[in-house]
This record gives C-alpha cells, sequence and structure tokens, in this order.
C-alpha cells in the first residue's frame, strides 16, 4: 500500500479548507414567493452552494456561501435579495 | 535464487536500454526524438510494432510533453518510462521537477550529451548532473552491460514503497549509446520476478484525490522534508537491490560506490560515467609501475553516498576528481560534492575537468595527472581543453 | 586485444561493418566494441568505425588511437586524408580496390566493389562493399572472427534474399582477399 501521508496529495472533503461563508458579507436570501424554479442560481453558483429540495424549491448552503451576489444577478424574477450580514 | 544464465547478445547501448525496458513492461511511453537517444525510440517502437512489448507509445511534440504525459499515466497506475537528453532534458525540466516533488515511481534515461551554447551533440555530463536537486533518483552507468542493468534495477528502485521517486538512469551519449558491446540479458521470466507488479497508482475514482494542490508554507516544508529522508532511505534500498540483482545474475554490483585498487592506495581518483573503464586501466597501469593509487567510482550520484566517499578519502596522501560537468564560477561539479564531504579532513582535493562536448580522454592523460598527482606536480584544477 | 580502424564514406555500411565482426566475435564467446564516430554524416563524406574484440572484457571506452589494422572501404580516400593515421608499424591494411598497390609494410587487397556487383549488390547505384570487405577483414582476424558465425550473423541482420547476398559476399571477400608484394 502506498503511504499517502508521504506525497503531496489533497483529500477533497467538505469543510476541509475551513468554512467560506465567514468571508459573507452579504447574504442571499431567496422569496420564495417569487421564485419560480428556474434552477439558474444553481447552475450560476460558483461555490456550488445551492442545492434543490425535495419540493424543487433551490436552498443555499451558507456554511460555504461566500455572498458574491452570482445568483441575485441572474434570477429572472429577482426573488434573491442580498442582505447586510451586520445590521 | 540461482544464478540465471540468460541469453549473450551484442547490442549497441540505446538498444540493451530498450531491451531491459521491454522486459520491465511498461504500458505507456511517451518520447521525443534527439541524438544520441533516438535510436531507442526506435527500437522501442519497432518492438511495439512487432508486439513485443503491449504499451501506448504517445507521440509527443516535445520533451515537456513526454514527462507530462508520463507523469499523468503513472498517477492512473501504469509503469511508464522515457528517454532524452541534453537541449531536450533541458526543455523537460519544468515537469522533471514536478514528477520529482509529487514522488511519482517512473523511470528516464538520459543520454548524456553535452549543452548548447555552442551546439554539440558529443558526450558530457552537463545535461545529467544539472538535476540533482529534483528529487530524482540519479545513477550512472560504465558500460552497455551496467545500462541494461541499471534501468532494470531502476524500475524496481523506483516503486519500491520506501522510495516511491522516479530514477534517472545516465549512460554517456555515442561514447556508450552507440557502442556495441557483449550483453548478458536475463530471461523474461527472472525479470518478471525481479520487478514485481506495479502498486503505485493515485487516480481511483472510489477514492478521489487531489494532486497539484497549492501547499501552504507549512504543508510544503514538510514534503520536502520527508523527499529528504526519503532520499537518505533509498540508499539502504539500492543497496539491497543490488544485492538481490547480484544474487540473480552472478555480476558484481558494489553499491553505491566501487573502491578498485583502493585498500592500500595512497593516491585516489575518483570519477562516474563511461570513463571509468578507462581509468581501471590506468590505474592498473600506474600500479605495475608501483605507484600506489586506486579509483573510487560513482555509480548513484543522487542519493550522493556521503559515507562511502568520505570513509574512501580518509587516510590518502591526496584525491584527483575527473569532472565531465562543470559549475562555472565553482568547479567541477563531482569534485564539489567529494569536496563537500571532505569536511575536516585534511586530504588534498584536485580537479580534473576533461571529456567536455566529447573531448576524447586516453588512458594516458588520466594516468599522467595521477602521475603528476603523486609527484606533488598537480595543479588544484586542471583542465583537458 | 586487437584494435581496428575502418575507413570508408558515408552509405558504405562503415558502422554495419564493425557490428557485424562485434556480433560475430562475440557469438564466438569473445567481447568486443564497436565504436561508430559519429559527425555531420553525408552521403559521401569519409566515416570512420573503429572496432576493439578481445578473449577478455575490455574495459577502454576511448577512441581507437593506433589500430593494428586499418580496412580502407574506398581507395580514393587517399587523396583527401591519410585513412593509415596512427596505424601500428606491424599493422596491416586491407584496401578495397581492383588494382593492387602497397600502402604499407603489410598490405592485403579485395575487390569487394567487383564481388558486390557481381552478385547485384547495388543500391541507388552504389555497390554494397561492406559485407564484402567484413569477409576479407574476418580472413585477417581468425584469431577473434569464424567465417560460419560471421555469416550467421550477416543472415541475422538482413532478413530473407539479401542476407543470402550478403552472406555470399562474406564469403567471396573471405577467399578473395590478396596480399600485395
Amino acid at each position: 500500500m502506498i503511504d499517502l501521508s508521504e506525497i503531496p496529495v489533497a483529500k477533497p472533503a467538505k469543510g476541509s479548507a475551513g468554512k467560506t461563508g465567514t468571508w459573507r458579507v452579504l447574504r442571499p436570501v431567496i422569496r420564495y414567493d417569487k421564485c419560480t424554479r428556474c434552477r439558474l442560481c444553481i447552475m450560476y453558483c460558483v461555490e456550488n452552494t445551492i442545492d434543490q429540495e425535495p419540493n424543487l424549491y433551490p436552498k443555499i448552503d451558507y456554511d460555504y456561501c461566500k455572498g458574491c451576489g452570482v445568483c441575485a444577478q441572474v434570477c429572472p424574477t429577482k426573488a434573491i435579495a442580498m442582505v447586510p450580514e451586520v445590521k | 535464487m540461482l544464478v540465471q544464465k540468460g541469453k549473450v547478445l551484442a547490442l549497441v547501448g540505446n538498444h540493451a536500454v530498450a531491451y531491459a525496458v521491454k522486459q520491465a513492461k511498461p504500458q505507456v511511453l511517451a518520447v521525443f526524438p534527439i541524438t544520441p537517444q533516438t535510436t531507442m525510440l526506435e527500437k522501442l517502437s519497432e518492438y511495439i510494432d512487432k508486439g513485443e512489448l503491449r504499451a501506448e507509445l504517445i507521440k509527443v511534440e516535445s520533451e515537456h510533453s513526454a514527462m507530462a504525459a508520463i507523469f499523468g499515466a503513472a498517477l492512473a497506475g501504469p509503469r511508464v518510462f522515457t528517454a532524452t537528453a541534453s537541449q531536450g532534458l533541458l526543455y523537460m525540466t519544468e515537469m522533471i521537477y514536478w514528477v520529482g516533488g509529487q514522488r511519482v515511481p517512473l523511470v528516464a534515461a538520459v543520454a548524456t550529451r553535452a549543452i548548447a551554447s555552442p551546439w554539440s551533440i558529443w558526450d558530457d555530463h552537463q545535461d545529467f548532473v544539472s538535476k540533482r536537486d529534483a528529487i530524482w533518483v540519479q545513477m550512472m552507468a560504465e558500460n552497455v552491460q551496467d545500462a541494461y542493468d541499471i534501468t532494470l534495477m531502476a524500475f524496481r528502485i523506483s516503486e519500491d514503497p520506501r522510495v516511491m521517486m522516479p530514477v534517472m538512469m545516465g549512460f554517456d551519449g555515442f561514447i556508450l549509446t552507440h557502442t556495441m558491446e557483449r550483453v548478458e540479458v536475463l530471461p523474461d521470466s527472472v525479470v518478471d520476478e525481479f520487478i514485481p507488479p506495479r502498486e503505485f497508482k493515485l487516480i481511483d475514482f472510489d477514492n478521489p484525490l487531489g494532486i497539484g494542490a497549492v501547499a501552504t508554507p507549512d504543508n510544503y516544508a514538510k514534503y520536502r522534508k520527508k523527499a529528504m529522508e526519503a532520499m537518505e532511505r533509498a540508499k539502504s534500498v539500492i543497496k539491497e537491490v543490488m544485492a538481490n540483482f547480484e544474487e540473480i545474475t552472478g555480476r558484481k554490483q558494489y553499491g553505491l560506490t566501487e573502491c578498485y585498487m583502493c585498500e592500500d592506495a595512497d593516491y585516489l581518483l575518483v570519477g562516474m560515467g563511461a570513463w571509468v573503464g578507462d581509468m581501471r586501466v590506468a590505474v592498473s597501469r600506474l600500479r605495475e609501475r608501483g605507484k600506489k593509487v586506486g579509483l573510487l567510482k560513482i555509480r548513484v550520484f543522487r542519493p550522493f553516498p556521503r559515507e562511502e566517499v568520505r570513509e574512501a578519502l580518509k587516510g590518502r596522501k591526496g584525491v584527483v576528481v575527473f569532472d565531465r560537468a562543470y559549475s562555472f564560477g565553482s568547479g567541477g561539479v563531482l569534485s564539489l560534492e567529494v569536496k563537500a564531504n571532505a569536511y575536516g579532513l585534511t586530504t588534498p582535493i584536485h580537479t580534473v575537468v576533461a571529456g567536455l562536448g566529447g573531448k576524447d580522454v586516453r588512458p594516458r592523460d588520466i594516468e599522467g595527472a595521477l602521475e603528476d598527482l603523486t609527484e606533488g606536480k598537480l595543479e588544484e584544477e586542471r583542465w583537458l581543453a | 586485444m586487437i584494435e581496428l580502424s575502418i575507413k570508408g564514406r558515408g552509405g558504405q555500411g562503415v558502422v554495419t561493418a564493425g557490428e557485424l565482426l562485434v556480433a560475430s566475435s562475440i557469438s564466438e564467446g569473445f567481447y568486443g566494441q564497436s565504436i561508430p564516430f559519429y559527425g555531420g554524416e553525408r552521403r559521401g563524406a569519409p566515416v570512420t568505425s573503429e572496432v576493439r574484440l578481445s578473449k577478455e572484457p575490455i574495459f577502454l571506452h576511448r577512441r581507437v588511437y593506433n589500430p593494428d589494422v586499418v580496412a580502407v572501404f574506398d581507395a580514393s580516400l587517399f587523396s583527401v586524408m591519410n585513412p593509415l593515421e596512427g596505424l601500428k608499424e606491424n599493422g596491416k591494411v586491407l584496401m578495397n580496390s581492383s588494382n593492387p598497390r602497397k600502402v604499407w609494410r603489410e598490405t592485403y587487397v579485395v575487390d569487394a566493389t567487383k564481388i558486390a556487383q557481381d552478385i547485384g549488390l547495388v543500391i541507388a547505384g552504389w555497390a554494397v562493399v561492406n559485407t564484402a570487405m567484413v569477409g576479407a577483414l574476418a580472413n585477417l582476424l581468425k584469431e577473434y572472427v569464424d567465417l560460419d558465425a560471421l555469416e550467421e550473423v550477416v543472415k541475422e541482420e538482413f532478413p530473407g534474399k539479401l542476407g543470402e547476398m550478403n552472406a555470399e559476399a562474406v564469403s567471396l571477400g573471405y577467399r578473395g582477399v590478396k596480399k600485395v608484394d
């Protein structure tokens, strides 16, 4: 067996490099009454932090969402608002 | 195991190495032609064409790509091989360091050749020694048989879980690559047993890994230290593999160095590569004339045999290192290595820089320098140019 | 140990000639070394190949400076160089020539060009003289090279009909060599 501690390899795992959600200044908040479940936000999220609920509505994982705002920008019904974390 | 008598063949160096590679059964090769290595590539593609070697030969557009291709392939598990020389080795440099740092077991043959400018196709060791800091095991052959033997051992050493490191087999361009000599080759079945199936494999869909990721300063330093420790460990592994090879073939392997006529020698000659043969002749002739001289052959350049060299230097009245590569502004490359390990000893160490760009070196040149050494007439650094 | 220097022109098979001699000697259980000198090779340019044959292992890797035997594949080389440079006083010269003349104390001659032409060993207008020359050399080097072994090596090197023709050239070269008085 190869001793993996000997050689420079990275083991990808959720959170192994810390929670990037701590970088967030603006929090995306989905208004489900406006959401048409088009899935654009899911496809555009650069960090893969938006997932689909069983009812097909998008859900944001705030542990890893960096608050970049791409989802809010692409949402065709303007259903995502960017809300300051610090009031 | 009983000594295995193989077939005796007449082979030029490049074909002897190709034969050893064929027997080691690599599955992926990527080689870009360059003198004086090209006839090895031609022989390997001939083996594939005839079905004697079942391997993918990737046609690459440069040496950089050749090393990159087998780097990637090696991570997925197969045994891989490449060969190059001179400018090609320089062009490959970035990937040479990647492979060393990533600790990928693979084997590369280097048909040593001078570096431009001025342009030269002939032999010296400047290309080979320029890769001394790349985390590669580097071994140097003395003759065609040695090139065959080292190539086989290189696969085994490289893939040993205690080493996990690329191995470079250096052999003098033209002087060995194109010279036909008597070679005893092992039966295929013996080679199969000598080189166990390769275990190294990083690409695994069930257990994904990231390769080539950035390392933080803490992690980087940690991996470099591990590489240093592995390089030290490689010394005993190389000796173990050589001892096993000697048992199988009956051919004396000596180890990291070989001391020839050393026991009672007052003066010592140090060298590596094909001209060690000529040095043997020079030392024998001087012995016939009553001069107490000996020869220390460096067979493994990385890891450098520090302990053996230091031990061999002790108590000598004088030492001369023959260098076929030079670090401009400092000194002969092999001389510097030898001197670094003579710290605290009083033995004077001289340098003879010779054989650059294929300039032929005759036993009488070697004898002359050695004789001058015994008579206290040798300069600290002499150039045969 | 015996040292040879083979002088010819690019395209005459000088390197192959050296390798055939070495392979044949090794197949007899001896040791050998064929050392080609590569430079800017062009068809017709003077080229050299050197050979060592020995009953003991050979350690030297330097070039051959004082050959015991010089084989000259093309007599016209004498007008552009001295093919006999460094030849030992008691050494031998073998020339490919139809016009025997003494160039050294011990000079041998064989008409390798005619042998090749008679057999039909002509490629691109050039007579393939190397195998006839190797045959003639074998006659001068009986201690190290056996004619039957050499013919076998030639047939291995050149498969099929070409092998037969070259083996015949070897045989005719062996028998056709004459000492020049």
